[in-house]
């Protein structure tokens, strides 16, 4: 854990001293993944107290990434259309995705069996196992990771917000003002750089946890190989009579929130409770249209073929007769 | 494509690879983030050109037909009198060959089990929509200038 991390950890002090002890013996699992297995994180959402030390070692680690527009931004056409994105004056906001804060928090008030309960979600992106934002990024800036982890390249990304688009969460946040639109034509294409969670990619692969597990007082989060993960959750709902959500979102996820309570009553308690942010509605796979579509090409040579084959075969016809 | 004195590339086939060429163009600029920008989805009747999955999908049902196009091309070609291709029948062969590969690469990762590394797929993203304007280039060019596919000479022999 850097000092930075530390600092910030020891700032919440609404984390535990047993929490304390426990985050303090970090590295405590190996984040890396034997080769070509996924990666999966398991948040236990039922033990989540909500003390925004995740939030926080999030914003720190990463800052070095966050981006640094340059100003004033250039003009872009057409005016009424391309709004200007600027989180740069708003960089304290953690209640909520922006370029500068990749995790939040949502807290719903919700009742179910005649309990009651506080759940705090922390929210960033589900690095979806087939990820529409990766595959339809056009210019291959957003990609998957063959540790199954999705990140935003920010020297390629132009700023299309395309990724947004077709994220079911929308989850990507755009900042005006950085990247490579700049260089080319800024008034005419492009609008920045998108950002989000990229589970701490360059800590992982130095072996490191990602930082807002690694500083968890209560270990609510854990991170390693998919199968594993997913038999974690599985445990850990059990053990509840609880709930998963990210296991088959979006056609799977590598993100599974194990909960007390239906994520259907949560999913609604958010939206009564207006918190802002992502749902936690059922999703169905973005790309199995596609996937279907691209099945199908393989039968097109096959019936190039066959109207080939048919258009000969009448030709030889009229030429006997 | 200037094949009509061949009854094989008659006037449908004619009229399907234009159809065929206009929506991959028309779909596959419609993958990069513009036709919401310049408005061309609040004109009546596009709406759908902003939808990325929609576009998407329209995209693959048209590469259907190019293929099976192409297919039915080469094997005519194959089973007939294979005229040779002009320079500039060549030059757009290459290129949609181009858009091809890369196109297949495009349709592979998007399957749930199949992985490329980033910068194969960085290759393949930017690859396909550079040749994509070049091949549009050289169709003006060919189709200002009335360059034909085969070496001039073979039509009506
Ligand atoms: S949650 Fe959204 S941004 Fe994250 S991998 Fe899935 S589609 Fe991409
Ligand atoms: S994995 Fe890293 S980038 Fe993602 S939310 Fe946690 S700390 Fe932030
Ligand atoms: S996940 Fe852990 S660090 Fe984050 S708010 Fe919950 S208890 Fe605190």
């Amino acid at each position: 854990m850097s000092n930075i991390s530390r600092r910030s950890f020891l700032k919440k002090a609404a984390a535990s001293a047993g929490g304390l002890a426990l985050a303090a013996s970090a590295p405590r699992a190996v984040a890396a993944s034997p080769k070509g297995a996924e990666l999966a994180t398991v948040l236990d959402i039922g033990r989540c107290i909500g003390c925004g030390a995740c939030v926080d070692a999030c914003r720190t680690i990463n800052n070095f990434k966050f981006p640094r527009p340059e100003k004033p931004f250039p003009a872009m056409s057409p005016q009424d259309r391309v709004k200007v994105e600027d989180w740069s004056e708003k960089q304290n906001v953690d209640s909520r995705l922006t370029p500068y804060n990749w995790l939040f928090l949502q807290t719903v008030d919700v009742s179910y069996k005649g309990k009651d309960y506080l759940i705090h979600i922390p929210r960033r992106c589900m690095h979806c196992q087939n990820p529409p934002c990766a595959n339809l990024c056009p210019f291959g800036a957003a990609r998957k990771l063959e540790n199954g982890i999705t990140v935003i390249h920010p020297d390629i990304c132009f700023g299309g917000a395309k990724c947004k688009a077709v994220c079911p969460w929308k989850i990507p946040q755009r900042q005006t003002g950085v990247g490579l639109y700049l260089k080319m034509m800024p008034r005419f294409a492009g609008n920045g750089v998108l950002f989000k969670c990229d589970r701490c990619f360059d800590r992982i692969d130095k072996g490191k946890l990602p930082a807002c597990i690694e500083i968890c007082p209560e270990q609510i989060q854990h991170i390693g190989p998919r199968e594993a993960m997913l038999e974690k959750a599985r445990a850990i709902a059990k053990d509840y009579d609880g709930f998963i959500y990210g296991d088959t979102e979006n056609g799977g996820t590598n993100t599974f929130y194990v909960s007390p309570v239906p994520f259907e009553v949560l999913d609604r308690a958010l939206k009564e409770q207006a918190q802002p942010g992502p749902h936690l509605a059922s999703v169905k796979n973005s790309m199995a249209i596609s996937e279907n579509l691209g099945k199908a090409l393989l039968l097109a040579p096959l019936a190039g073929a066959l109207a080939a084959g048919a258009s000969i075969a009448g030709k030889l016809k009229n030429s006997r007769d | 494509m200037q094949l009509q004195n061949q009854p094989a590339f008659g006037r449908l086939y004619k009229w399907l690879w234009g159809l065929c060429i206009l929506g991959l163009v028309f779909t596959g600029f419609g993958q990069l983030p513009i036709y919401a920008r310049y408005g061309l989805s609040t004109l009546p009747g596009l709406k759908w050109s902003a939808d990325f999955y929609f576009t998407h999908a329209l995209h693959e049902a048209f590469a259907f037909l190019f293929i099976a196009l192409a297919v039915y091309a080469i094997v005519i070609w194959l089973f007939g009198r294979r005229p040779a291709l002009s320079m500039s029948g060549l030059l757009r062969l290459a290129i949609l060959a181009g858009i091809f590969a890369t196109g297949i690469v495009r349709v592979l990762k998007n399957f749930h089990n199949i992985h490329f590394s980033p910068d194969t797929l960085l290759v393949a993203d930017l690859g396909h929509l550079a040749l994509a304007v070049v091949f549009l280039v050289t169709i003006a060019i060919t189709a200002a200038l009335s360059r034909p596919w085969l070496k001039t000479g073979y039509y009506g022999q």
